[in-house]
């Protein structure tokens, strides 16, 4: 560090004791859209705390907890009107191991040791050669391996109930099994409580009834802009300003309110500004619905592309975006290669949302407006998908990307092993063709448009499918139904997605030349496996079926202690990030993040205040 | 003294440059005197080209598009005239829009599969008009890969349930002479209507093959529990039939070989050929396999507990 550089931070730090503001230089990621590289440190604070956590869910409630239990005092800041973030609509799998005492209750031999083994083996292949663990951060996994089981305990004492093991299903490496779903009954019904009505809830609810009376402050409706350092490049994180943005009731003026409110700080100022005396821990859930930044590791993953939490949960790259301003580097991006979970294919066609869903007892169903429908994987042998100029791409039985590799799923393991990769290949190319470039790709960012799903008439007797609201979303323009074809093309045309008309000529051409691939017992395009059923009998209709952005598995990079780290390979004193924020651990549900959390909120708690 | 007050015209909301024939125009004007006299109530009237009075109105006008396709004209006039001792002057406007064909699409099917050769057979056809025109009355044409007319359908009353206006009716169609896949279309001229519409056409494609000699009876059981399996998928060759609650499904076909394959919630039948000379009653015992509720459970369990 420079002795400029240094003399800057003195005299920044005592400008701040004293309750002045100075300007300092923007950094060259400023471009990215997020904070201004110029914030202005803030004259006052409106708020203060040793700890700051940035989101409520899978990382920032372990996190706050954690930083409770050992004396810090701790606000976490809430984008959402409620907390749980992602997690709370999530399938709640916790896999964690390690030698937890569920492990040894159950006769699983297990040791960090032989975690982290498991989660750094390059050998270990998913089934179209894409290696599972090959690009995650020793460094990240050894502090998951050491922690895994402390974690688990943690949630354990936190109020957290785990469902005994189910053995023929595994996950977080090959070696041993570690999955354990949290459960209550009632977290599978859709209230207030569990608006997604995911096993999800079973783990944030528990965990934010601990939080609240342990002393954890909330700050709801307030979406972090900017993260306050000492200088841009350098010197401590100070704290940072959120904005109020309330959410309302679709077509009201009533705020939606949280399901708890012991602990909520009551505020609705315009801006707030929180002092850290020790830290911020970035929480924010990631990036994957943030269009521009999701398209630094995938450019094909365009605007239309709807993501897995929405309209819940925002993953806007709100704390990557503020990390990045003051400096910090992202890390394991080979992560989010072809990774089933960065893009998926859903069964669910005919809404905006088809990867989490919401009934009509749901809060979140007036934003949803629509169930979807459900085609299941046999829906596909009734239907054919086409592009935005209405034409096929693939065969639509295949499935999506292979998914990740769990305890025995190779068998007989042998770490390291040749052997490993000598598995099945299976290479299912339906996403890649969705997301290719076609007729109707215009400069400049050549997006594929949306897939939509055609079927007939018979098709909805065959397979008894509710196409009425609102199970459909009609009146968004996520499903269509016409006398023929030609007017169905002329009705998709008006998503808001669609940015070329799709032509008439090709939707009718492209069923007439499938429907003969019924009668030529092949489909000579795409080697869709017999094909059986015409798309001929009115009337038509064409669903939603565009694929959805899920998991981010790449972000922030951070070391064991997950503090945040620059690109020159410093850390960035008193920031942390967990969770889908942070990169280095490609790890699918709510092992790492809860683990991540757990060691944040520890080492942020016992930081150096100022 | 008699004064003399210059008038403007113009029209308030801009008209789309294509229309529909026949398509209802709505023409919203204002008339302004330069020096500000009160107007209302004073009449604008809309004039073709031969200088007939099509409309006269006071400010809204809604008229119907000319019938014919092509460009049209005409000028809006507010007539001059005299008023105590003020005259208002006249003032036009030019205005000019084109008007289109109806769009037409057709859609054909519920042919059987397969056809028979060398006799007839019946389709369903059926056309939509985009303005929603009743086409009871109206014919399709079916016409073979040489473009050669071998069918007719007359379209009926009643739109086809589920429709808005798509109105169809049964076609008679002469079958081809041979087996195979023939690829034919279904033509729809609008020529005969009074408002011009386009053309529509559908291609369709059906397999033909000779005339049936045996029935084949495939009778699908559960391997574990003996029942019969309903709504099982039966395909014997190109043929193709569900099965009834017996578990039975039937075919009549000509002598052959065809392969046989059955496919049912739950149940998978194995692949076989059978030889076909003669009336025939095959069972076949399906093997478990997951329904597709069990698949989707699965699924959902290996998504949740995935690390990938």
């Amino acid at each position: 560090m420079g002795k400029k550089q240094k003399s800057l931070n003195v005299t920044r730090r005592d400008f701040i004791k004293n309750g002045a503001a100075i300007g300092v230089g923007a950094t060259a990621l400023a471009g990215l859209g997020s904070q201004d590289a110029n914030a202005q440190t803030p004259a006052r604070w409106d708020l203060e705390a040793d700890v700051v956590i940035i989101g409520s869910g899978a990382t920032g409630m372990p996190a706050a907890i954690r930083a409770r239990d050992l004396g810090a005092s701790v606000i976490v800041i809430e984008a959402n009107y409620d907390i749980g973030g992602h997690a709370i609509l999530s399938g709640g799998s916790v896999p964690l191991g390690g030698g937890t005492s569920w492990q040894k209750q159950h006769g699983i031999t297990d040791s960090p040791d032989l975690v982290f083994k498991d989660l750094t083996d390059w050998s270990v292949m998913l089934r179209h050669g894409v290696a599972d663990y090959r690009y995650n951060d020793p460094q990240v996994q050894r502090a998951f391996a050491d922690n895994c089981a402390a974690t688990f305990e943690f949630l354990l004492a936190n109020g957290v109930v785990f469902d005994p093991p189910d053995f023929d299903e595994g996950s977080l490496g090959i070696s041993a099994v570690r999955k354990s779903d949290p459960i209550m009954e009632w977290a599978r019904v859709e209230s207030p409580l569990s608006p997604g009505a995911g096993n999800g809830s079973a783990l944030i609810r528990p965990l934010e009834a601990s939080a609240r009376k342990k002393g954890v402050q909330f700050l709801l409706n307030y979406h972090m802009d900017v993260i306050f350092r000492e200088s841009p490049a350098s010197g401590r994180v100070l704290g940072i300003q959120a904005s109020y943005k309330p959410r309302m009731v679709p077509g009201t003026n009533t705020r939606m309110e949280s399901f708890r409110s012991e602990g909520n700080i009551n505020r609705t100022t315009p801006s707030v500004t929180v002092k850290a005396r020790r830290g911020v821990i970035i929480a924010s859930g990631g990036h994957s619905a943030n269009v521009n930044f999701r398209r630094i590791f995938d450019p094909r993953l365009t605007e239309e592309h709807q993501t897995g939490g929405a309209p819940y949960s925002f993953q806007d790259a709100s704390g990557e975006l503020a990390a990045m301003s003051i400096g910090a580097s992202l890390w394991g991006t080979a992560n989010s290669f072809e990774r089933r979970r960065v893009v998926m294919k859903r069964n669910v066609v005919g809404s905006q949302y088809t990867y989490t869903t919401w009934g009509p007892s749901s809060p979140l169903f007036p934003f949803s407006r629509a169930t979807g429908l459900n085609i299941g994987n046999a829906g596909w042998e009734h239907v054919i998908s086409v592009n935005q100029v209405g034409k096929r791409f693939w065969d639509e039985t295949q499935s999506e990307l292979p998914d990740g590799t769990g305890h025995k799923s190779i068998d007989p393991y042998v770490h390291g092993s040749p052997a490993n990769t000598k598995i099945k290949y299976e290479a299912p190319q339906y996403l890649h063709a969705a997301l290719a470039v076609n007729e109707g790709s215009t400069a400049p960012d050549y997006a594929p448009g949306p897939v939509w799903v055609i079927f007939d008439a018979a098709a909805v007797v065959r397979r008894n499918w509710n196409v009425r609201p609102p199970t459909v979303d009609i009146e968004g323009g996520y499903f269509f139904v016409a006398d023929t074809l030609e007017e169905l093309a002329r009705m998709v045309s008006k998503n808001q997605y669609q940015k070329v008309p799709m032509p008439p000529r090709n939707l009718a051409a492209a069923v007439a030349r499938y429907n003969s691939f019924v009668d030529l017992g092949k489909d000579q395009d795409f080697e869709k496996p017999l094909p059986l059923h015409k798309i001929q009998t009115p009337p038509f209709y064409a669903a939603w079926g565009t694929p959805v952005c899920h998991d981010a598995v790449t972000g922030i990079r951070i070391n064991g202690k997950t503090q945040v780290v620059d690109v020159h390979g410093q850390v960035i004193p008193n920031l942390y990030c967990g969770g889908e924020s942070a990169g280095g651990s490609n790890q699918h549900g709510l092992g790492r993040t809860t683990c991540q959390g757990y060691i944040a909120g520890a080492v942020a708690a016992a930081d150096v205040p100022w | 003294m008699i004064r003399t007050h210059q008038t403007h015209i113009e029209i308030t909301q801009s008209i789309p440059p294509e229309v529909e024939v026949g398509a209802s125009l709505v023409l919203k004007v204002r008339v302004a005197c330069a020096s500000g006299c009160d107007l209302r109530g004073q009449s604008v009237q809309v004039m073709a080209a031969d200088g007939a009075v099509i409309a006269s109105e006071t400010g809204e006008f809604v008229f119907a598009a000319p019938r014919k396709a092509g460009e049209h004209g005409w000028s809006l006039v507010f007539p001059g005239h005299e008023t105590g001792n003020v005259i208002h002057e006249t003032a036009s406007l030019s205005i000019s829009l084109r008007t289109i064909p109806h769009k037409t699409s057709l859609t054909v099917w519920d042919l059987p599969s397969p056809v028979v050769t060398n006799g007839s057979f019946r389709a369903k056809v059926a056309v939509k008009c985009s303005a929603r025109c009743p086409l009871a009355g109206q014919f399709v044409e079916i016409q073979d890969e040489t473009e050669t007319k071998i069918g007719t359908g007359k379209l009926g009353e009643t739109p086809w349930e589920g429709t808005d206006a798509l109105y169809w009716g049964d076609a008679e169609i002469r079958a081809p002479a041979t087996p195979g896949v023939f690829f034919w279309t279904g033509k729809f001229s609008g020529a005969e209507l009074e408002l011009a519409h386009e053309e529509a056409s559908a291609n369709f494609s059906f397999r033909a093959d000779t005339p049936p000699e045996h029935r084949v009876t495939i009778k699908v059981i559960a391997e574990d529990t003996r029942a019969p399996v309903e709504n099982a998928e039966v395909r014997l060759g190109f043929y193709f039939a569900l099965t009834d609650q017996a578990g039975l499904a039937a075919f009549d076909l000509p002598k052959g070989t065809h392969d046989l394959r059955i496919r049912a919630d739950g149940y998978k039948g194995p692949p076989t050929t059978i030889e076909v000379a003669e009336d025939v009653t095959i069972q076949v015992e399906a093997a478990k396999t997951l329904t597709e509720t069990e698949s989707e459970q699965r699924a959902k369990q290996i998504e949740s507990a995935s690390w990938g």
